[in-house]
């Protein structure tokens, strides 16, 4: 467990803030907390921090290496790493979308999903050149890229 | 550009796989998958479901949308007609379609020769197989073979 004092950011003249870094079985988890440099810690708030890309990353390469050779679009979209990655909602978007635009994965169902809607024409649907661009130029648009 | 692999291994998703009876024709590649390949196509995915991601011939009646009244009408806007069997026919080309116990399609083959077929593998290689190579796993089993005359 590793500890960054972040004490240029005091949330009172007591308290200085700080955050605490634990790594386990793969996972990364950080917790805020709320120091009295003249006691102990004195409140922690756990949040995520790299969570959603660490996830993102584990199950893409899952996803990736149990559907490569699927065709059907029920058999690759509901994969249960490919679900995780939807219910990883709105901050996934902008990785969705960098890996999109790196190595045209098909994020097209997930992305309908999170983002609630669809740039895709229907004159487009198969050719995934013209979707990736379609939503590159919708991430564009509403500043995720 | 130089195909990578030459021969698929045996898995859980081919447990007929044998290395000896599948070989390597391309590189992987995102833009067409088994059912474009079977019907000659390489710019597009095509499935029958009615998610805006595939494409699907307009004026083919699509049926459900994952079973295989879709599949069957497709190959049939090809001059495909359903047949028999597997055996290589001088002058004629086969498809085998693919399905899961519950009748959901999964894959289709193109027959290229004797106890020979092309498949593409989803997103992944094209291969050339033998009949019964990349069944009993993922792919489920074969289902319908279709044929109509070897285009000139």
């Amino acid at each position: 467990m590793s500890f960054i004092d972040h004490s240029d950011s005091p949330v009172s003249s007591r308290f200085h803030t700080g955050i605490a870094r634990l790594e386990s079985g793969g996972s990364q988890r950080a917790t805020k907390i709320f120091v009295d440099p003249q006691n102990d810690i004195l409140m922690g708030m756990p949040f995520a921090v790299d969570q959603t890309v660490s996830e993102f990353k584990k199950h893409k390469r899952k996803w990736l290496k149990d559907t490569r050779h699927l065709s059907s679009p029920i058999d690759r979209y509901m994969h249960p790493s490919y679900v995780r990655i939807i219910g990883l909602g709105a901050p996934v978007l902008k990785i969705i979308l960098r890996d999109l635009k790196a190595e045209q994965n098909d994020w097209f169902y997930a992305l309908r999903y999170i983002a609630g809607t669809d740039p895709v024409k229907p004159s487009m649907a198969g050719d995934i050149d013209q979707m990736t661009k379609a939503w590159i130029k919708w991430g564009e648009d509403h500043g995720f890229i | 550009m130089a195909v990578r692999t030459t021969r698929l291994k045996k898995s859980n998703h081919f447990p007929r796989l044998a290395k000896k009876s599948n070989k390597v024709t391309s590189n992987p590649d995102k833009s067409y998958n088994c059912i474009a390949y079977a019907v000659g196509r390489t710019d597009k995915k095509i499935w029958p479901s009615h998610h805006p991601d595939h494409y699907w011939p307009p004026g083919i009646d699509r049926g459900n949308g994952d079973d295989l009244a879709g599949l069957l009408n497709l190959f049939a806007s090809h001059g495909y007609v359903r047949c028999v069997d597997a055996a290589y026919v001088e002058g004629v080309e086969k498809v085998a379609i693919y399905t899961l116990a519950s009748g959901r399609p999964t894959h289709a083959a193109r027959q290229i020769g004797a106890n020979r077929w092309a498949s593409k593998l989803g997103e992944w290689y094209d291969i050339e197989h033998s009949e019964k190579a990349v069944s009993g796993g993922d792919y489920g089993e074969i289902a319908i073979f279709m044929q109509r005359q070897r285009p000139a």
